[in-house]
């Protein structure tokens, strides 16, 4: 018995060791992944400073950070690890939040670190890992100049020159300073009423989001009148208050339904991944735009870029949508990986050789319920059990070692080899005297009395070679798993035993073979 | 299956398909053989002994036991 508890606690060990969490939970992952190596570049991005994914990419999943262990400092290597496992190359952070709580494997943990939510995609980048380039501020006086002529065409409302000076300060070459600010035009542009401009301007702003030049420091032309003068508009890009003046002025504008729609989608765009009720405006705005607007040229690019990431921002539904479609995949890409399992017999039988006890002295009586635990480890295992021999009333105490040679979504099949100690349980049909000799040969009596039960030393022993059938008749997700899962099957064991049965002479003596079967039901978590 | 005829199968599958074939060395030995003698301390029960009736005297009860394969069987009430 002391054996069968080590070995208990050793297999419980183990199962608990198998349970430990991952770093990450993925979502939507393809079934058979082609993995990154593991220093290709991962570009990570914060969707509340780029708001849109790029319109030729391919979707791999969301991950979602445990928060075990993985504070905020260690997520950006666990979101790069987990991308490159399914081969993505850019993480595209669309949350991060610090849970109260949450339900993990059946515990309610409290958690602290900051965890984060990213779709992981794979898309064609430039190269972002080029040197920065020297910039050239020998033309510095003509930017300035061009500037000063800007704000004056500005200051005069003369839009056609405002639009020559900007297209002059953007023509400039790519390594001289850069002659003016996104958020400038977007002032001049907004001041003067020039919607149209605006339009392209954020049209072109959020299609080059991913251009490699805009993730390098740039040196602007500032520091100047025009900067002072639209300085509001660069710090209140994304903000709600900006937001509704402009819809307001907007609202009565020259543009026409399609570029009104588009113009309040890439507006709203920049508050989108801030709250929920952002995210669920923006998402608003881009359906429409993609249903009333379907024949228009940004229609797939809204789409693609803008409304596929929003669709997938609600991660408990992606979840359960995951779980629902993806169950049989799982369960098929996790056969013979291992797992924890508890099997009980109700019915057995068997034969083998005769004369194994007294029936003078004793009534065999089996064991009434019959138990095994294991734990397999991709297709190896190991056993702890208590399971009727062959023979009435004798029970094979043992472990075994076993290996499966086949699994699938309903049989599994595990031949194995047992090693055990065997005990004798019976009740005496007779009063009788057994003896015991001691170093002098002296006999010492113990008597037994008729109708007490009997157990027999656990010395004798049984070699088997046996197989484990299990017809798994229901596959359920473990908890709130979506990757683990729990088994019940009908559990079938076969084996031939060879039994020694001498060491309990005299009550139980001889050796031979037994072959029993034993039916039962089981629970497997893997 | 019903559950009328599950229960009695389960059963005998249960309690009665294991093998149960054992030996009885004490059979061959006549309730009624005569003890050769009464003794206080119960004498070696070994091969030589084997066949030996006596009469056991322990605590005020007087019972009649066979030597049979190494054990001291009852056989009956003196």
């Amino acid at each position: 018995m002391k054996f069968l508890c080590h070995l208990f606690f050793a297999v419980c060990a183990f199962a608990l060791a198998a349970c430990s969490s991952a770093p990450y939970m993925l979502l939507n992952a393809p079934a058979k992944p082609t993995p990154l190596d593991s220093n290709a570049f991962v570009l990570v991005v914060n969707a509340t400073e780029i708001p849109v994914i790029p319109q030729e990419n391919t979707y791999l999943g969301t991950v979602e950070t445990s928060g075990s262990g993985n504070c905020v400092e260690n997520s950006a290597d666990e979101l790069k690890n987990a991308a490159r496992s399914v081969g993505a190359n850019l993480v595209y952070i669309k949350d991060v939040f610090v849970p109260s709580s949450r339900f993990s494997s059946g515990l309610i943990e409290s958690v602290q670190c900051k965890r984060a939510r990213a779709d992981l995609l794979k898309v064609e980048l430039g190269d972002f890992k080029q040197a920065p380039m020297d910039v050239d501020s020998s033309g510095l006086e003509s930017v300035i100049k061009i500037r000063d002529e800007l704000l004056d065409a500005y200051r005069r409302g003369d839009t056609a020159e405002v639009s020559q000076k900007i297209a002059e300060l953007d023509g400039l070459p790519p390594n001289s300073v850069r002659g003016i600010h996104d958020a400038e035009k977007f002032g001049i542009y907004h001041e003067l009423k020039m919607y149209r401009a605006m339009l392209q301007l954020l049209i072109k702003t959020f299609k080059n989001a991913y251009d490699p030049l805009n993730f390098q420091d740039v040196v602007y032309a500032g520091n100047d009148s025009l900067m002072a003068q639209t300085k509001k508009y660069i710090n209140k890009v994304a903000s709600q208050t900006l937001y509704g003046e402009m819809v307001k002025d907007i609202a009565n504008s020259d543009l026409d339904d399609s570029e009104m729609r588009e113009m309040m989608l890439l507006l709203h765009l920049p508050l989108t991944y801030w709250n929920r009720k952002a995210l669920d405006e923006t998402k608003y705005f881009a359906y429409e735009f993609v249903q009333k607007d379907a024949a228009h040229p940004d229609a797939e690019w809204v789409q693609k870029s803008i409304l596929e990431p929003l669709n997938r921002a609600n991660f408990k539904e992606q979840f359960e949508k995951d779980r629902t479609e993806n169950k049989e995949t799982k369960i098929e890409n996790k056969l013979y990986t291992g797992g924890f399992g508890v099997n009980v017999y109700f019915l057995g039988g068997g034969f083998g050789y005769d004369g194994y006890y007294r029936e003078d002295m004793v009534k065999p009586e089996s064991y009434p319920i019959n138990a095994e635990i294991y734990l397999q480890i991709k297709r190896f295992s190991i056993s702890g059990e208590l399971i009727n021999s062959a023979l009435k009333g004798v029970m094979n105490l043992g472990f075994s070692f076993g290996y499966v040679v086949y699994d699938s979504r309903n049989l599994k099949i595990r031949p194995y080899v047992g090693f055990s100690g065997c005990i004798f349980n019976g009740s005496t049909t007779n009063p009788f005297y057994d003896s015991t000799h001691d170093d002098y040969d002296h006999s010492t009596y113990y008597g037994y009395p008729a109708g007490e039960s009997y157990e027999s030393p656990d010395r004798n022993t049984a070699f088997t070679l046996g197989v484990n059938v299990d017809y798994k008749f229901g596959t359920a997700y473990l908890f709130g798993s979506n990757s683990k899962f729990t088994s019940f099957s009908v559990v079938g064991k076969f084996g031939l035993s060879q039994l020694d049965l001498e060491e309990g002479y005299p009550v139980t003596q001889g050796s031979g073979f037994g072959a029993f079967f034993a039916i039962g039901l089981g629970v497997y978590f893997w | 299956m019903r559950i009328q005829y599950f229960i009695p199968l389960a059963c005998a599958l249960l309690f009665g398909c294991y093998a149960d074939k054992g030996i009885n060395p004490s059979g061959k030995y006549p309730k009624t053989m005569s003890s050769s003698q009464t003794v206080k301390e119960l004498p070696k029960c070994n091969a030589s002994a084997e066949g030996l009736a006596v009469t056991y005297d322990h605590f005020f009860e007087k019972k009649v036991y066979v030597c049979a394969d190494n054990v001291w069987i009852f056989l009956r009430d003196e």
